[in-house]
């Protein structure tokens, strides 16, 4: 493992590479900082950016995107009040009061320091770990596969938001069902190609990224009215004395909260902040505690995410479905085969988590109240400017016009589908899953031959399918124990 | 009625999704596998259906209302233009008058900006993506 850091490191470290992740962090804050656009706008944005760099220094400069448009989120949700993304509502609830109070610049460090906390403490169990699970997923074959692809898939319903289960199934199946278009890999058909030549190598990932996250953002940003509470500025970026003793055990237990709810797939950033917060104002009045905790354990989280990402191959949720498919693009292929075939992007991405936090808060402290100006340009100006840049993104890496008439009608129905409460990370985990979860399936068939009973006998599967049952039955046995009683006889 | 439109949308989907799973021609060797390419659509096109269906019969409410198309039918003309543009202006000079246009329409009344700011930013592309990357991009019929 020490010769792998090593490597990482040595990758990581390398000049270009840390350029790469220091354009990475402000991109990302940047981007991420704008009303409305959050990680997965931010990456799905920067795609084409990354197909110039060696596969390497691109995954290192999305590293970087991601984690300063976490940050660049926060900034946004304590100065005015307007979250980029539902995983930094949370920072919001003490943020705003704080800038309101006109201790925006305090809100902002606090936020500065428990992200880096909490990235850095998820980059150092990352690197404890994903070695380990990385080595022992190698003896996982198609049914096992199968099988954690089930479960992420499943897990969607899990960790839906309450009344939206329903909807984030329906979200994942249209993902699945994207991804079946094209030609089938297998059997070498065509399907749901309706004689197109342009849908014959199916629907390209980043023109659904794009069109999904992005250019759905503009539209979502054009029709609406919505705006931020007052912008505050932040004079000096600093925190007040005792705050760093105050907020330290806050930090430590939620970035391991957070790292531990990241890994989960279907969980993400989101859930692991407001358990955060709701864990800690339990017992902690201290609107700084309230700022970080939620804050170290997003942070935290993103880093956990990369754990089935990097050691499975398997996304755990939109941001990393995204990152994967950039990988894929980039020639590289996640899983517990990347420890063998590439240890240099497996522990460079790792190592250089940790670099994009300390970038992060190196540039971020001093420049935060200059940039955070850029909060202000006004949606007439923004929205145009969003929506050519997904655009000639997506015309870059394909150079054919369909996909933008394709792009505007994916645009637009996940406007509607938004609109009427269906969450779009399912969509593109489902579309990101789809063809490793018929690969595995059809391999799994061939394997087993009929005698599913071969599969009880390997101790992986069979955790595994009870883990998948468990998620079925779970809302069965809630609505059991729910279920209305009559009224005990007097 | 309104909280019916979407279901009413997903199960046309799922219709068409199915009828075109069942016009996928199937070589011989693998017509009669459990696991072929008609496989798994048919599964997620069933199960949708089946979604959009409760869901016809419970009604959906909208989380967001209030939402000015006319804004969004605007932008979506400004890209048909673009894309119309594209293979006869070339991209550069698309994405200036697609960029001047749209600003132009959400109400951008200051001169300077619709006019520096589109041409700053398709100078930029062309510099970076064309002069810096070394990438070919067609100039467009027009031009050429």
């Amino acid at each position: 493992m020490w010769e792998g850091i090593a490597q990482g490191l040595g990758t990581a470290l390398d000049p270009a590479n840390l350029l790469w992740v220091a354009a990475g962090c402000c991109a990302g804050t940047l981007i991420g900082m704008l009303p409305g656009l959050g990680p997965i706008t931010a990456i799905a944005l920067m795609i084409p950016v990354s197909y110039t760099l060696d596969p390497a220094a691109g995954l290192i400069m999305m590293a970087g995107v991601y984690y300063g448009a976490v940050f660049g989120g926060s900034t946004s949700s304590i100065l005015i009040n307007a979250p980029g993304v539902a995983s930094t509502v949370a920072t919001s609830f003490d943020g705003y009061p704080m800038a309101r109070a006109g201790e925006a610049g305090r809100a902002l460090a606090i936020a500065a320091y428990a992200s880096f906390a909490g990235g850095t403490i998820g980059a150092l169990a990352l690197l404890l770990f994903a070695g380990a699970l990385a080595s022992w997923a190698t003896a996982f074959q198609s049914p096992e596969y199968t099988l954690i692809l089930v479960l992420a898939l499943s897990s969607i319903a899990a960790f839906a938001e309450r009344g939206r289960v329903a909807r984030s199934c329906v979200a994942a199946l249209l993902g699945l069902m994207l991804g079946t278009v094209g030609t089938d890999q297998s059997a070498g058909v065509q399907r749901f190609t309706f004689g197109r030549l342009d849908l014959m190598d199916g629907i390209s990932f980043i023109l659904l990224a794009m069109a999904v996250f992005a250019l759905a953002e503009a539209f979502h940003m054009l029709t609406t009215r919505e705006r931020g509470g007052d912008y505050r500025p932040a004079a000096s970026v600093r925190l007040r004395k005792g705050d760093a003793r105050a907020i330290t055990p806050t930090v430590g237990r939620n970035s391991a909260l957070g790292f531990l709810v990241g890994i989960l797939p279907g969980a993400g950033a989101t859930l692991a902040s407001f358990f955060a917060y709701d864990f800690e104002k339990r017992f902690n009045r201290n609107p700084a505690c309230g700022i970080a905790a939620p804050e170290a354990a997003n942070n935290a989280a993103c880093t956990g995410s990369f754990v089935p990402l990097l050691t499975l191959g398997i996304p755990g949720s939109g941001t990393t479905a995204v990152l994967l498919g950039v990988m894929l693009s980039l020639g590289i292929q996640p899983g517990p085969r990347l420890l063998e075939t590439d240890p240099a992007v497996f522990w460079g991405v790792i190592v250089s988590m940790y670099i994009g936090n300390l970038v992060l808060l190196a540039l971020n402290l001093p420049l935060i109240p200059y940039i955070s100006r850029l909060i202000q340009i006004s949606r007439p100006v923004l929205i145009p400017f969003v929506a050519a840049f997904s655009l000639v993104g997506v015309y870059l890496t394909t150079s054919n016009v369909f996909d933008l008439y394709l792009m505007l009608g994916f645009g637009v129905a996940a406007l509607i589908l938004r609109s009427w409460g269906f969450p779009l990370a399912p969509l593109l985990l489902g579309f990101i899953l789809s063809g490793m979860l018929e690969e595995n399936l059809r391999r799994t068939f061939y394997l087993v031959d009929g005698s599913f009973s071969m599969l009880l006998h390997r101790p992986a599967t069979l955790v595994l399918a009870i883990a998948c049952a468990a998620i079925w039955m779970a809302p069965a046995i809630r609505w059991w124990r729910n279920r209305p009683r009559g009224e005990p006889r007097s | 009625m309104t909280g019916r439109i979407v279901p009413l949308g997903l199960l046309l989907v799922a219709g068409i999704y199915l009828w075109a799973t069942l016009r996928i021609e199937l070589d011989p060797w693998s017509a009669d596998e459990l696991v072929n390419a008609r496989a798994m659509p048919l599964f997620c096109g069933i199960l949708l259906a089946l979604f959009a269906t409760v869901m016809l019969f419970r009604g959906l409410t909208p989380t967001e209302t209030g939402r000015r198309y006319k804004s969004l039918a605007m932008m979506a003309a400004c890209i048909v233009g673009f894309a119309v543009l594209i293979p006869n202006a070339g991209l550069w000079p698309a994405l200036a008058l697609f960029l001047a246009a749209s600003l132009k329409l959400l109400g951008e009344r200051r001169p300077l900006v619709l006019t520096v700011a589109p041409l700053a930013t398709a100078l930029a592309g062309w510099t970076l993506i064309e002069v810096g990357l070394g990438v070919y991009i067609h100039p467009g019929a027009w031009w050429s």
